[in-house]
């Protein structure tokens, strides 16, 4: 793949530049290859596919564990929209409650379009909510 | 105002400019409406264009998150926001742009909306050098009461007579990626620095959001250090005795004591300096 590099190991250097006149304080999240995958699958479609997301997204989670760090709002709910857009409604589901429990802030959308896909039938064995 | 206060400020702006260079002293930003406002969470709508680069609203959207959350705020997916939008009946970021407030509150339930203009955008080649360009307007707005929250103008620039000088040139050439295998983008490296300038400047930054916590705490400011643009007093409570600050009624020589003990963390003390001068804003307009 190509988004190799990307913003990890270069983000303390990028502080060090920024300390000089601006707030950089260490960050808080795990960020991982969620900016890059935004980028790349925008930029160049097709080599960020949903299957190579979710394995580059379940790497991040588990480095985030590994640091200690948290993983970074948005992250679960991507997480679940790639698997929802690979077919495994179940595995999104949880992803996209993982992320209203980690992120109250997201409950309106989350819940929403929970509600929604379930309208929609998208969802076979969905428990009840 | 007090002579001793006047004073006290005066010395401490001269040894502040003489420390570092770039704080700017001039009317500090007006924070009144997003202290009031409060935003826990901030949906990022996909950016207008006004550029001919055609990625650049996605390569901006890749680099807003981080900042964003960094300095304390929920985003909203900004990919997962995207393809919702599109499948609700906005094809494209101009129809994104005109969702009805009271909509966005109903189907995603932010408290703040990002909206983005790109101003320009992308590479330009001369003779011997090209030069990358980001430039975007920012705009803060609460969902509720429409209010305008916060705003802001991003804008990096980087040559490549300077490329690989220094750290930016590092970091940007680091964050560059090679699109179709030959050009080499550097605006989403540049677009990341920018932003992340932008939302940490210390004069006309974006306020710590709930989820900064350097010690621990929600760092909104306690409700009796207030004033007219005082920010990132966490900071300042961070290194020194937070409760004791807190309990006090604002003065200026308890500030100039705090400055005291952060001899030595210039960071902190243009925090504190910062603090200072718009606090001593404040009181003027209010005595007149």
């Amino acid at each position: 793949m190509k988004f190799v590099p990307v913003l990890r190991p270069t983000f303390l250097a990028f502080c060090i530049v920024a300390g000089g006149c601006v707030t950089a304080p260490q960050e808080h999240y795990y960020w991982g290859n969620y900016e890059a995958l935004l980028l790349t699958m925008y930029v160049e479609p097709g080599t960020a596919d949903p299957f190579t997301q979710i394995e580059k997204l379940s790497v991040d989670i588990q480095q985030a564990e590994n640091t200690g760090k948290p993983v970074p709002p948005g992250l679960y709910a991507h997480l679940g929209m790639m698997y929802a857009l690979n077919g495994d409604a179940s595995q999104a589901e949880a992803a996209f409650y993982k992320e209203r429990e980690l992120f109250p802030e997201s409950e309106v959308f989350i819940d929403g379009m929970m509600a929604r896909a379930f309208a929609r039938g998208e969802k076979q064995n969905a428990p009840a909510q | 105002m007090h002579q001793p206060s006047n004073y006290v400020t005066a010395l401490v702006s001269v040894f502040v400019m003489l420390l570092s260079g770039c704080v700017a002293t001039n009317t500090p930003y007006d924070y009144s409406a997003l202290e009031n406002s409060r935003p826990r969470s901030i949906l990022v709508i996909p950016p207008l264009n006004n550029s001919i680069e055609v990625n650049a609203p996605y390569i901006f959207l890749s680099t807003i998150t981080r900042p964003l959350a960094e300095k304390g705020y929920y985003v909203f997916p900004v990919a997962v926001i995207d393809r919702f939008l599109k499948e609700n009946g906005l094809p494209t970021p101009v129809e994104m742009n005109g969702i009805p407030l009271d909509k966005i509150a109903q189907h995603i339930g932010a408290d703040a909306v990002l909206y983005v203009a790109i101003e320009d955008w992308g590479q330009k080649y001369q003779l011997v050098s090209s030069t990358t360009v980001v430039h975007s307007t920012l705009r803060l707005v609460d969902v509720n009461t429409g209010v305008l929250l916060w705003q802001a103008t991003v804008r990096g620039v980087r040559s490549s007579d300077d490329a690989g000088a220094g750290l930016l040139g590092a970091i940007v050439n680091a964050l560059a990626t090679q699109i179709g295998g030959s050009v080499t983008d550097y605006t989403p490296g540049l677009s990341s620095f920018s932003n992340h300038r932008q939302i940490n400047d210390s004069a006309s930054g974006l306020l710590h959001g709930p989820y900064f916590n350097p010690d621990g705490t929600i760092l909104w400011r306690t409700g009796n250090v207030r004033g007219a643009a005082v920010r990132d007093v966490g900071l300042v409570f961070n290194s020194m005795a937070r409760g004791e600050i807190a309990a006090k009624s604002y003065d200026e020589e308890l500030w100039a004591e705090a400055l005291e003990m952060a001899a030595g963390d210039e960071q902190k003390q243009k925090e504190i300096y910062v603090e200072l001068r718009s606090k001593q804003l404040a009181n003027e307009k209010m005595q007149h």
